[in-house]
């Protein structure tokens, strides 16, 4: 289901069409969220009214965009509509942009495809922030943007950075990525606290959504305490500044950074 | 009903959960034309992954090579993608497409839709 912050766009001027699975939401959103706040204009499948068609909403739109932006991952490549939508772009020879959100195997028919478009290998970006500062530097996408920028003119909106810090060692870790893991293993996380053995071998796991940060816990064995509360295992709960997340006897403040691009 | 898709080189494959194939094609390009070998059977399923793969297949080349050889069974959706290929590439100029060594029940069931009247259909 779509952020409620975010409106597909309606109106006669250049715009971008998002083709997405909706599986891949949570990584999806934030980036279409982000371009809407720095004044792009987009459309995406969350503006269909119940009752309408389907195939004749998507095929106006998309024949009706200024740049097609496609979101390749795993399941998109399973999803039939992704694959029409994409397919429809090229036949219409749109503008079209890909970010490759898995490492993916293509047929060669697709790698054909794909050679003449422009393509960012988004699994190899490390994280939301750094795709959206490459999709603000991509010359195609201006004419959907609003028309006083020629240039990329960092906004005064702050992008917000997402740290732990941990309070033993006064370590700031950040949160680079969605389903950003701390736990006491190396191999499995992204962040290891190798010499606590309070904590599980995975025991956090961080979403970055629309929204903010979320927390999950990893099915640890000791749980994690939010600002003395316990987290429920089957439970996301959405962090705010200052938390105090007690994983085991190990301590992490939250912090929200927002700094301005410089 | 679910399946998995599986790119393994120049292969696409559907299987089911068990891991049993349902249908696969291999794309080769000739230099002139693409060429798609099928293998299967292009149920539901398998159809609209089919129609994916031409689909694109007809987006990058407009001389196509189907070979059903080992084709044993095709359904309404596998035809319909047959026929938007033929009726996209017919717009293209010098496109071809062509379908090679219909079998069995897949070359009955052209036979009786009269599809077999639609297509290029020629034995390699």
């Amino acid at each position: 289901m779509p952020n409620n912050a975010l409106l597909p766009y309606e109106g006669n001027e250049p715009y971008i069409f998002a083709s997405y699975c909706h599986e891949d939401n949570d990584r999806v959103l934030p980036v279409l969220s982000f371009l809407q706040r720095n004044d792009y204009r987009v459309w995406f499948d969350g503006g269909i009214q119940a009752g309408e068609d389907w195939p004749e909403v998507i095929a106006n739109h998309l024949s009706s965009c200024g740049v097609f932006l496609a979101f390749l991952s795993a399941a998109s490549l399973r999803s039939h509509n992704c694959r029409r939508e994409f397919n429809f772009a090229i036949m219409e020879n749109k503008k079209c942009v890909i970010i490759q959100l898995d490492d993916v195997k293509l047929t060669p028919v697709m790698r054909m495809q794909m050679a003449t478009l422009q393509a960012i290998q988004h699994f190899d970006a490390g994280n939301v922030e750094y795709l959206c500062k490459q999709l603000l530097d991509l010359e195609i996408l201006r004419e959907c943007g609003a028309e006083d920028k020629t240039v990329y003119v960092p906004r005064h909106r702050a992008m917000q950075r997402y740290f732990l810090l941990r309070r033993t060692t006064g370590e700031r870790i950040p949160i680079t990525h969605n389903h950003f893991k701390v736990g006491r293993k190396s191999e499995l996380c992204d962040y290891a606290v190798t010499d606590n053995r309070t904590m599980s071998k995975e025991h956090a796991i961080f979403f970055l959504n629309e929204s903010g940060c979320a927390i999950g816990d990893c099915g640890s064995l000791n749980h994690i305490y939010i600002n003395d509360t316990e987290l429920p295992h089957d439970e996301k709960r959405n962090l705010a500044n200052d938390d105090l997340i007690e994983m085991g006897s190990e301590q992490f403040l939250f912090i929200v950074d927002e700094t301005t691009s410089a | 009903m679910s399946h998995k898709r599986v790119v393994e080189g120049n292969e696409l494959i559907i299987s089911d959960d068990s891991g049993r194939t349902l249908f696969s094609l291999r794309e080769e390009d000739t230099g002139g034309a693409m060429r798609l070998i099928l293998s299967g059977e292009i149920t539901l399923d398998a159809a609209h992954e089919f129609e994916d793969e031409l689909v694109s297949a007809s987006t990058v080349c407009k001389n196509l090579e189907l070979d059903f050889s080992d084709v044993s069974f095709i359904c309404s959706t596998g035809l319909k993608a047959l026929l938007a290929t033929q009726q996209f590439l017919d717009k293209e100029p010098h496109s071809s497409f062509v379908l090679q060594n219909l079998r069995g029940d897949v070359a009955r069931t052209f036979r009786e839709t009269g599809f077999i009247d639609l297509f290029d259909i020629r034995e390699q």
